[in-house]
């Protein structure tokens, strides 16, 4: 056997295309999206706590399930919602939108040019101390959780490996640093009857008022280039403390796919700030998001209780109007547990409670308890919800921030603080135009054009055909002008707007002024100047003539 | 109308006749002399006195008390592929031991302010370990601070000062 400590706060993503098909849940399992780890702050300066909520992601066999993460104090711990990421993700997320436009009169095309857009277990609670407290234990939704506290790395590990976990031979030295400040550490089992099918994100509230996040332990089983997406709360916009941020260059973007390579564009970016900086993807308002999760009365929660079989309140339930989820495919299995007959034919818990009918031979027999069953889903599901949406009122603000690090680069946990005295708002859509020059009744897909970024630097580009014929993109043809990824790289904290230690801002104006469009040994900035020179003295010569 | 077409294409013409300049290049060479200079965060690297007071203080996320420094480093091979820094720390009025850390990370060039064409470190905590705030404050620090990169080049430097808790 072998345990797994895991410290990925990944998001179980709902996929686009779960709504197509038949069912409520239709036949996915709703995977778990690796493609970043996910972790929201709320950070309460008044009161003088932190809560975090943080997705629990695991692969393996639900018997070897075991989760740790250290905490500064002794945390308060519940279970949070999935619908939490997927809001606040879907807010906030960048969106790159390539505007056209044409001057002059475009002709269209007389015969098929290529569409642009197209071409794109429970704990053995009672093991021995040996330098480790075991100073809570509790059961929070489908785990039995442990907050503990050690003297050394060593006898955690050992507590840890005697209590059941079989660890990574290399964990000792990435918990030292933990164990040397004094910190917490939850440790998370599956309580009987759960498996890892059950896995719920967590809530931890302790008193803090600073956003950190655990990253040397995620080293342990992080994935080489992990994008990392951090939401701080609170009171004003939030800047990495101990990390670098950098300002990203939209030059870099491929714009003609709609940013599809913003995540490489951010890695680029980090790693040019020596693989430990962040993103800011937004900064702004939570009002756009309050009441997004959860309303009181916004379901009648009491219609539950009617239910006559299991099968009825599964229904019911289906038709309060909730998204499809991981976390009420949870909820849904606490009430009326999914077979292990099933399981072992290979059904998803999906196929099964879209269809409980269809399998009401292995549902409970006798009477239906609805009463328990819908206090055991307003605990499982609602109460999620209800701490998820409790972030977006007890919050103005909100801050996205992002990176991508390798486990080597994870040497030191970014810490978060609230900076007043920059500029708030930092927007999560980005425009660029692009102006076809048709001329006098030029295709359109004849037309040179330019590509204007919001900072104004304007890249000449050939016309659409050219790249046709040619069998170019857009953004492989800007070539040098897609790095660097980071344009400017600063050095924030807590206070004033922070040091640039290096700002490619002009070398980048100048580039996109020099850049040669293929077909033409010019650059844009001469290219304009050689006109006017021309032109001014071809009128002059008219003048003197006429 | 004959006319009126050779303006256009003079003015294309013209545009296809206009000059070309090189990029510039950013600054920050491996090739002087080496040296790292280490500095308190928050204070520039010319506003330093050895001996002057130092902060240490809880960091943010909690634990063992911290002194926020950064380094600036001239003369290493390709430090922004990677370097290893190591900082040690110690009481020289009674030989107590603050502790050691080291780790890897890459070092950013600089192209602007009094730091341009230099390697930076913005953000090194120095921690100590095993250690209450309370115990520090008042204290003498002399911390010696290395930097190595993947050639085995090492340049060192150190600051000391009385450790003050704000």
């Amino acid at each position: 056997m072998r345990t797994l400590i895991s410290l990925s706060v990944v998001a179980l993503a709902i996929p686009l295309d779960a709504f197509a098909c038949g069912g409520f849940f239709c036949n996915n399992d709703f995977p778990v999206d690796q493609s970043a780890e996910q972790i929201v702050f709320g950070v309460d300066s008044q009161t003088g706590d932190t809560t975090v909520h943080v997705t629990v992601s695991y692969e393996g066999e639900s018997d070897d399930f075991a989760w740790i993460v250290p905490v500064p104090t002794l945390p308060r711990l519940d279970v949070s919602s999935d619908a939490l990421f997927t809001a606040i993700s879907n807010a906030t997320q960048p969106q790159f939108i390539l505007e056209r436009s044409q001057t002059g009169i475009c002709n269209l095309p007389e015969f098929g040019g290529r569409d642009l857009e197209d071409s794109d277990t429970a704990f053995p609670t009672d093991a021995d101390g040996g330098g480790v407290e075991v100073v809570a234990k509790a059961q929070v939704g489908p785990y039995d959780t442990l907050t503990l506290r050690a003297e050394s790395s060593s006898e955690l590990l050992t507590w840890l490996n005697e209590a059941g976990y079989d660890l990574p031979s290399n964990l000792e030295p990435v918990l030292a640093p933990y164990i040397a400040s004094g910190q917490y550490f939850v440790a998370l089992k599956l309580s009987a009857g759960n498996d890892t099918g059950d896995l719920a994100p967590l809530a931890m509230t302790y008193p803090s008022t600073s956003a950190s996040v655990p990253i040397q332990l995620t080293s342990i089983a992080a994935t080489p280039d992990m994008p990392i997406e951090v939401y701080v709360l609170g009171e004003a916009r939030a800047v990495p403390d101990n990390y670098l941020h950098v300002q990203i260059n939209e030059s870099a973007i491929d714009w003609f796919t709609g940013g599809s390579n913003y995540k490489d564009v951010i890695s680029l970016a980090a790693d040019e700030a020596g693989g430990q900086a962040f993103a800011t993807d937004y900064s702004g308002t939570t009002a756009n998001l309050r009441g997004t999760l959860w309303q009181e009365g916004q379901v009648n929660l009491e219609s539950l209780r009617d239910a006559s079989s299991a099968a009825e309140f599964v229904q019911m339930v289906f038709g309060l109007g909730f998204p499809p989820s991981a976390s009420l495919l949870d909820a849904l299995m606490d009430v009326v547990p999914f077979p292990d007959e099933l399981a072992e034919q290979g059904l998803t818990p999906g196929n099964f409670y879209d269809c409980l009918e269809c399998y009401s031979e292995y549902l409970p027999q006798g009477p239906f308890d609805a009463d328990g069953a819908a206090a055991q889903f307003e605990v499982s599901f609602i109460d999620g919800l209800r701490l998820a949406e409790e972030l977006f009122a007890s919050f103005d603000h909100v801050t996205r921030l992002t990176s991508s690090m390798d486990a080597s680069e994870m040497t030191v946990d970014p810490m978060f603080v609230f900076n007043t005295d920059m500029e708030q708002r930092v927007s999560n859509i980005h425009i660029a135009q692009l102006i076809t020059h048709c001329g006098l009744g030029e295709g359109w897909d004849n037309g040179e054009r330019v590509l204007e970024l919001a900072d104004g630097r304007r890249i000449r580009l050939p016309a659409a055909s050219w790249m046709w014929e040619n069998d170019e993109t857009e953004y492989d043809l800007m070539g040098d002008l897609t790095t660097p990824a980071a344009l400017v790289i600063e050095d924030l904290s807590a206070t004033g707007e922070g040091e640039v230690l290096f700002d490619f801002s002009d070398i980048a104006a100048e580039r996109a002024r020099q850049f040669d469009r293929p077909g033409c040994a010019c650059n844009s900035g001469g290219s304009l100047a050689g006109l006017w020179t021309v032109g001014l003295l071809l009128l002059g010569l008219r003048r003197r003539r006429a | 109308m004959t006319r009126g077409l050779l303006i256009v294409g003079a003015f294309l013409l013209g545009g296809m006749s206009a000059g070309c300049t090189t990029s510039p290049e950013v600054p920050c060479e491996s090739n002087e002399d080496p040296s790292v200079q280490v500095v308190p965060a928050g204070l520039g690297f010319d506003e330093w006195m050895d001996g002057d007071d130092l902060v240490a203080a809880t960091p943010p996320q909690g634990g063992a008390p911290y002194t926020p420094l950064r380094a600036r480093v001239t003369g290493l091979v390709d430090p922004q592929v990677g370097v290893t820094l190591s900082l040690s720390g110690v009481d020289p009025s009674d030989g107590s031991e603050y502790g050691e850390i080291s780790y890897d990370t890459r070092l950013v060039c600089a192209n602007v302010g009094d730091s341009a064409g230099l390697w930076l470190a913005a953000d090194v905590h120095y921690r100590y370990f095993d250690w209450d705030l309370g115990e520090l404050d008042g204290r003498r620090a002399e911390i010696s601070f290395s930097v190595e990169d993947l050639d085995g080049n090492v340049v060192e430097s150190s600051l000391g000062g009385t450790l003050g808790v704000p």
